[in-house]
């Protein structure tokens, strides 16, 4: 009873490891598409209506629950007029949400940089980084989501194996 | 937001709304120090202005969108929130298109000038029965230099007459306001007070507004800020033409120069059907108000 127990247990460990591994790459994975559709957005809010960064953080129509929160904190943070250039909101915003973005460092770095894009001079400078950026997410989020395909195909085999083995050894 | 939030971090502990309140100016120059201007024409300064407070101070006047007023900025002026408006002036460049060259917006701002509104009610009052004319009002425009309070007597004059009085019905007034100036608009819908029966067309040029409002509002009077250009007289007469009353704002020292401007645009027939209403500032701060007919003639004078 106890040999069966303990095996439910590691079993049990092993998928909830598995599965919460798998989560929070499929996390990161809508996070960045996020991104992308948040670059384009602007992009096409720029391009289209010339519109004001307040306004755009106020109507831009998120897919995660994590980016309206931190839009939200960017705009509440920037209508205080506290931080003398927007670059240093964005920077401070992000840090403090470092762990709610889900996002690895790489994207980390292109979303930081994106602060250029939302507080530039002049919107055809904006609108050249945003673009930047999208091609640079883009080709981030094709290799982590082959890099995600590669080791799904590794470990749930493993996994899989590992389980049985611990079944066996059990027995 | 109050003015005293745009300002540089490092001047808010020092100025606070008290100091602003009977405030015309805040002028900002690099290497300067900040100085108030006051309507007895006294001033106030404090520190001094480096290169980085003005960028810092026009992140916060353009909501950190410094791209979306280029337009306004290639003019030299733009409008906050409140109505406030903001003058630039800086290094400017222009680009050549084809024999004419165009200006590009001011690359290197160096100098601000906040004209702070204010929205005195009653102000125009006393005016306001040399306006009314049959049913209607005659065509009236303000006149004075600048920063003398032709906006701020304009936006009560629309006030008086959108709310009517006891003896007189309210009038169906539309405002074509091109700098949201008159009605400081956030988001389309006016902070200032212009009455009940008032409807205001925010952020559009002047004569494609005035034609758009004529058509689609029906208004008993159209009202607009700062005529300048021929095509704003063009708009003005058709308005005269469908029987629209103008209220209107112009910048000029004298009455004979603002016959002049009127009779040389084609507007001689509305002088016929006008008031032109003078201001001037005297010592104290006050303002003298002068009323007169299309001829040129004295009314009322305070």
């Amino acid at each position: 009873m106890g040999k069966i127990t303990g095996m439910i247990l590691i079993m049990a460990g092993c998928a909830g490891t598995l599965g919460y591994w798998y989560e929070t790459k499929k996390k990161e994975l809508s996070m960045m598409e996020e991104c992308i559709r948040l670059f384009s957005h602007w992009q096409d809010a720029l391009e289209t209506e010339h519109m004001r960064l307040y306004d755009f953080l106020d109507t831009y129509p998120a897919l995660t629950e994590e980016m309206p929160a931190m839009l939200k904190e960017l705009k509440n943070m920037l209508e205080k007029n506290c931080y003398p250039t927007g670059r240093k909101a964005w920077d401070r915003v992000l840090e403090k949400n470092r762990k709610s973005l889900f996002l690895g460092e790489e994207a980390k770095q292109i979303l930081r940089n994106a602060g250029e894009a939302f507080f530039c001079e002049s919107s055809r400078e904006s609108i050249r980084i945003s673009r930047v950026c999208t091609r640079r997410m883009e080709k981030i989020l094709v290799l982590k989501r082959e890099e995600l395909r590669r080791k799904c195909r590794v470990y749930l085999p493993a996994g899989m194996l590992l389980g049985v083995m611990i079944i066996i050894l059990l027995l | 937001m109050e003015i005293q939030n745009y300002l540089p971090m490092a001047f808010r502990t020092q100025i606070n709304g008290g100091m602003l309140k009977d405030a015309e100016e805040i002028r900002l120059r690099v290497g300067q120090p900040l100085e108030i201007l006051y309507a007895d024409e006294k001033s106030r300064k404090f520190g001094r202005i480096s290169g980085e407070q003005i960028k810092e101070m026009l992140n916060y006047l353009s909501g950190y969108s410094l791209y979306a007023i280029e337009e306004e900025l290639r003019q030299g002026y733009f409008t906050v929130e409140g109505g406030h408006r903001i003058g630039v002036s800086g290094r400017t460049s222009y680009q050549k298109k084809g024999r004419w060259s165009e200006m590009n917006p001011l690359s290197l701002v160096s100098g601000l000038n906040i004209r702070l509104a204010h929205e005195k009610k009653d102000c125009a009052l006393p005016v306001i029965p040399y306006l009314y004319h049959n049913r209607s009002i005659y065509h009236t425009f303000f006149f004075a230099p600048p920063g003398v309070g032709k906006t701020t007597y304009l936006r009560d004059c629309i006030r008086c007459l959108s709310k009517g009085d006891k003896r007189k019905r309210g009038l169906k007034i539309s405002v074509v306001d091109e700098r949201s100036e008159i009605a400081a608009c956030h988001r389309g819908i006016p902070q200032n007070d212009l009455g009940p029966r008032t409807d205001v067309l925010d952020n559009c040029p002047k004569e494609q507004g005035m034609r758009m409002l004529l058509r689609a509002m029906s208004p008993e009077v159209i009202a607009v800020d700062e005529l300048g250009t021929p095509e704003d007289f063009a708009a003005v007469y058709d308005c005269a033409r469908c029987g629209i009353s103008v209220l209107g704002t112009i910048h000029a020292g004298d009455k004979e120069e603002v016959i002049k401007r009127l009779s040389g645009n084609g507007l001689s027939q509305i002088l016929k059907e006008c008031r032109l209403v003078g201001l001037k500032r005297l010592g104290d701060g006050k303002r003298k108000i002068m009323v007169y007919d299309g001829k040129g003639e004295l009314l009322w004078e305070k």
